[in-house]
């Protein structure tokens, strides 16, 4: 496919999407108010529609942006900060600070430093446990080993948590635009240098695809260049689990979509997966508002309904040698 | 100039390499012989930098190629690795076009330069595919075009590292690459190392063999005509070794069988 009609193609769907999100939902938005401040219209759209397609613009392409990038590094196609940890160590800090740090006005900002630390942490973990193998396979399984521990803490959390937060623990792990307002938009754009750096990066991304060793012939640190990918994929997507939990697969269905109809260098692979993210997330958390309306779905429900089965069918093709 | 003097490598307890030496002058072609576990990828690592040996010395051009900056070491000393792994489907130019990286910001035109190679290799038909639909030897002559491209067209002394480049080609291609790096060497001024397994024609590929022994220790270096003796090669590989000859009678390689006991 040509890269840019797709590119316009791929734009010109995200603001249909984009404003299909922004004018239906559950409540009856009366046109003629809608720019006259303080009317029921002005408010559902501006206070709580348009954050919310907003927010699931940006954190969409950001962790689409950090499957892709998670994925170069890792030279796997099946790698993606939810199954490699970083999501798991994120969700673990993000419940632990909501469980125990008493209620104050700077909580979002404590909760996104501490999913943002957990998600470090854990993606360091992982390092450390299956770092010193070359073996790509041996970093996934001690990612997928941490991140099921990581889950078994959150759901002790939610066991052992107070009564009236036992709610918010379980339905954020779940992954929600349910509550956003316009400070989780604010507090969403600490992702934009993770997201500049990556695309920054896109040039030596496709040179570690190749593997350390020839990287190395190339020029480049790779060890170096690797953590500093994972690092900017962690803030990403540390950041995304404190404001709306973990939305798994986004970073996963994205960017192989992308390789296999766009093309497989990551200048392309990342802007790309960027809008297709953002298309994504905001038609999954539609989807998540209309599918068993009036009750709304968690749209963490939604992705991993649209991503596990291709997850299965992936890791199928993988085990008879056909990667994409 | 390459100098290797009294080089040695261990790993862990395993000593790899041990008293290695040779010199070999700028635009010669250094051919690396010997049985399995030798230690020729490990000597073709070292000399790349890519290795920390314990004792002895590597000079390349007059520098320490382990203490070089990797970005500066990129830009003189290209290696292609044994069968680096694939997973996503990068066309095959592509992949060529990534050995320019050391050259990035340079005025050169990357496609006109990858298109060069894609020639000279005959690549041509495999254009446009992506690596992943290619066969083992296809693949071993898209990633041979990309570590030629780091060399293509130097300016200043270059060294070319071949770890078993022709491992998985056919005749007609190892010849066209033959013929593609002995042109390189005759425009550019290039120095190649290759591993090699296969013996035949190693005597009017290489200028210079260096023969490690089953335990990394040096069996010898010298020309071909020299050391690809009969008597040498069965005390190195431990089979009877014949020589063949054309009907000029040019040596034309050797074929083995298994020793009588």
């Amino acid at each position: 496919m040509n890269s840019r009609v797709a590119g316009v193609c791929l734009v010109a769907l995200w603001m249909l999407v984009f404003s299909l999100a922004v004018m239906t939902g559950s409540g009856i938005v009366d046109w003629a108010d809608l720019l006259v401040s303080g009317t029921v219209s002005h408010q559902i759209v501006s206070e709580v529609r348009l954050p919310r397609a907003l927010l699931a613009s940006l954190l969409g392409g950001g962790l689409a942006l950090a499957g892709a990038s998670i994925q170069g590094v890792f030279r796997n196609p099946l790698a993606d900060p939810a199954l490699i940890g970083i999501s798991g160590g994120a969700a673990l800090f993000a419940a632990s600070y909501l469980v125990i740090v008493p209620y104050s006005d700077f909580m979002l900002i404590g909760l996104s430093a501490s999913a943002m630390l957990g998600g470090v942490l854990a993606t360091g973990l992982v390092l450390l446990i299956g770092g010193r193998q070359t073996d790509v396979a041996t970093l996934l399984l001690a990612g997928i080993a941490i991140n099921a521990i990581c889950l078994a803490g959150v759901g002790l959390l939610s066991f052992l948590a107070p009564e009236q937060r036992f709610r918010s623990v379980s339905f954020w792990a779940l992954g929600s635009f349910n509550h956003v307002g316009w400070i989780d938009v604010f507090l969403g754009f600490v992702v934009l240098p993770g997201i500049l750096r990556l695309m920054m990066l896109a040039s030596v991304l496709d040179v570690l695809t190749l593997g350390d060793v020839e990287a190395r012939h190339l020029g480049i640190q790779a060890k170096a260049r690797r953590i500093e990918v994972i690092l900017w994929a962690a803030l990403i997507t540390g950041v995304s689990v404190s404001l709306v939990g973990i939305i798994a697969f986004v970073g996963l269905i994205v960017p192989h979509w992308v390789r296999m109809t766009i093309g497989a260098r990551h200048v392309l692979v990342l802007p790309f997966s960027m809008i297709a993210g953002a298309l994504l997330l905001i038609a999954a958390d539609w989807l998540s508002r209309w599918l068993i309306a009036p009750i709304e779905l968690p749209v963490g429900i939604v992705t991993t309904l649209l991503g596990a089965p291709l997850f299965v069918v992936l890791v199928a093709r993988w085990s008879r040698g056909v990667w994409l | 100039m390459v100098i290797v003097e009294g080089l040695s490598l261990t790993l862990g307890e395993q000593k790899v390499l041990t008293s290695v030496d040779f010199c070999l002058n700028a635009g010669e072609h250094l051919g690396i012989l010997g049985p399995n576990g030798a230690g020729k990828t490990s000597l073709l690592r070292l000399i790349a930098g890519d290795l920390k040996h314990q004792s002895g010395d590597v000079k390349v051009f007059g520098r320490s190629p382990h203490a070089m900056p990797l970005s500066e070491r990129a830009r003189q000393i290209a290696m292609l690795s044994q069968r680096p792994d694939f997973n996503f489907p990068f066309k095959i130019e592509e992949i060529i076009a990534l050995g320019r990286y050391p050259f990035r910001g340079d005025k050169v035109s990357v496609d006109d330069l990858v298109w060069q190679i894609i020639e000279a290799l005959e690549l041509e038909p495999l254009v446009g595919r992506s690596i992943l639909t290619l066969s083992g030897g296809e693949r071993q002559r898209v990633h041979i075009a990309r570590a030629i491209a780091q060399v293509w067209d130097l300016r200043e002394p270059g060294l070319l590292l071949l770890d078993e480049p022709f491992s998985a080609l056919d005749v007609a291609h190892q010849v066209t690459a033959r013929r593609v790096l002995e042109s390189m060497r005759q425009r550019l001024p290039l120095t190649l190392i290759s591993v090699v397994h296969d013996l035949h024609g190693a005597t009017r590929v290489f200028d210079q063999i260096c023969l490690l022994g089953a335990d990394g220790d040096q069996a010898g270096f010298g020309s071909p005509f020299e050391l690809l003796s009969e008597d040498k090669l069965k005390a190195v590989y431990g089979v009877e070794v014949q020589a063949l000859y054309f009907s000029d009678g040019q040596l034309a390689g050797h074929t083995a069988r298994a020793s009588q006991p």
